[in-house]
């Protein structure tokens, strides 16, 4: 009997933790090519829980590093939970954890949408090893996998898809000339400057200004209203026809290649919410600041989806693939306090 | 009249605008802002020159300007209060074609 996609549903373990274990367990399991074979969202676990706080990790892994190669190939992410004196050296696992309470949240997001949870950390695995245009192109490829992906679809009929909402009157951004800098307000305060199609077009054709004159020294760009930018606008989700014309259309009109390349005369200044691609933007700048009440999230895997604004790679150029996979798994909100500290932004104002 | 090439930044006589051309035709155009002609690096003003109030809808900064034929394209770095014309004929805003949400 041949087994179609409709027979096999993948595993629903939202309650249940896969087994912890240790390195040696993982070494040993990595002998045979059916060891690991389980760890995958379509077979029986969504994630590998690897204790890490018993082994002697300063020497860069030792043990670890042998199958290192092995892990970085599993299609799930590989959660290591333990004191680690050097997290960043831990080229086998993707996301580092104190304790497996502290866990537990990223587990229930990875449970509930193993398959946005496998994409993300297999992106940030390749986006380590390639350049950043190259890191935004698989990126948008991995995202629009996502975007044609059960999940979502399920998330979308959760929420159901929102209606349109008519652009405001006036523009999505404001840009003036002071001197030779030029200020970008991010100017939809009524829908806490939702990074919607209009505000996409309005900020890339503020950024071919800068490209174009050389008699600008930089940009400034803020958010008017309650906040810098609560994410993409969620109005819009769902809207697009399919994941192939999706990447089309990011690839035709790319605001993270721009921010990329003008990267060094940027300047964000971040006040209040900054979500989803409310940081992944100003990640790509030279500088940013923010005000002490601003904090970060990147809530995408709710919604069966990863960061698709250039995260995965302005904010792995900042904080690192660990810690870009924390906050993408756990969708947990960070502080200021905490973002200067990783260097997700370089200064509280 | 001038030939104009790609990447030259020129200025209003009478306003504050300043454009940088993206695309000009290979033959002499006469390019106006407010009346009176643009001038490039270097060039003066000609004494008495006036803003004609007639031409004067302004110029919107970051916004490209082109003509009928489609051969000429401006980018405004610098907003003003003229309005731009080549050879008599207003210019007028060059905006980017629609794309929907990736979304």
């Amino acid at each position: 009997m041949t087994l179609s996609p409709r027979d096999y549903v993948a595993p629903k373990s939202a309650s249940g933790l896969s087994p912890l274990l240790t390195v040696s367990d993982v070494v040993a399991l990595c002998k045979t090519p059916w060891g690991l074979e389980g760890y995958s969202p379509v077979l029986q676990h969504n994630y590998l829980l690897l204790d890490v706080g018993a082994e002697d990790i300063r020497s860069g892994g030792g043990e670890l590093e042998l199958v290192a190669n092995r892990l970085r190939l599993l299609p799930c992410p590989v959660i290591a939970v333990g004191a680690v004196a050097a997290p960043e050296r831990l080229r086998a696992v993707d996301v580092v954890v104190a304790s497996v309470q502290e866990a537990a949240t990223m587990i229930r997001n990875i449970n509930e949408h193993p398959l946005a949870a496998m994409t993300l950390v297999q992106l940030l695995r390749h986006n380590e090893d390639v350049s950043p245009e190259q890191g935004l192109f698989a990126e948008s490829l991995a995202f629009a996998s996502l975007q044609g992906g059960v999940e979502f679809a399920r998330a979308m009929q959760n929420t159901g898809r929102l209606p349109p909402v008519a652009q405001a009157s006036g523009t999505a951004v404001l840009v003036e000339r002071r001197d030779n800098e030029l200020h970008i307000t991010l100017n939809r305060p009524h829908v806490r400057n939702a990074y919607s199609t209009a505000l996409r077009d309005a900020l890339y054709e503020a950024l071919q200004l800068l490209k174009m004159d050389k008699g600008l020294s930089r940009a400034v760009i803020r958010g008017e209203g309650s906040c810098f930018c609560i994410g993409g606008d969620l109005h819009e989700f769902g809207s697009v026809s399919d994941g192939s014309t999706a990447h089309a259309i990011r690839s035709s009109r790319s605001v993270g290649l721009a921010l990329l390349e003008l990267s060094s005369r940027l300047e964000f200044r971040l006040h209040s919410a900054c979500i989803g691609s409310g940081i992944e933007l100003p990640a790509f700048a030279a500088r940013v600041v923010a005000d002490s009440d601003t904090f970060m999230q990147l809530p995408e895997i709710k919604l069966g989806l990863l960061p698709g604004a250039g995260g995965t790679v302005s904010i792995v150029r900042r904080i690192g693939r660990h810690r870009m996979a924390y906050l993408a798994l756990s969708a947990r909100r960070i502080s200021a306090a905490t973002a200067l500290q990783w260097g997700l932004i370089d200064a509280i104002i | 009249m001038s030939q104009y090439k790609p990447g030259a930044r020129l200025r209003s006589a009478v306003c504050a605008t300043e454009v940088v051309v993206i695309a000009a035709p290979a033959r002499d155009i006469a390019l106006r802002c407010g009346g009176a002609p643009l001038l490039s690096e270097g060039e003066t003003a000609a004494e008495g020159v006036i803003l004609d109030s007639a031409i004067a809808q302004g110029t919107q900064l970051g916004k490209r300007y082109t003509n009928e034929a489609g051969d000429l394209e401006l980018l405004c770095v610098k907003p003003g209060e003229g309005s731009l014309a080549a050879d008599s004929v207003a210019l007028v805003v060059k905006g980017a074609k629609p794309l929907p949400s990736s979304d």
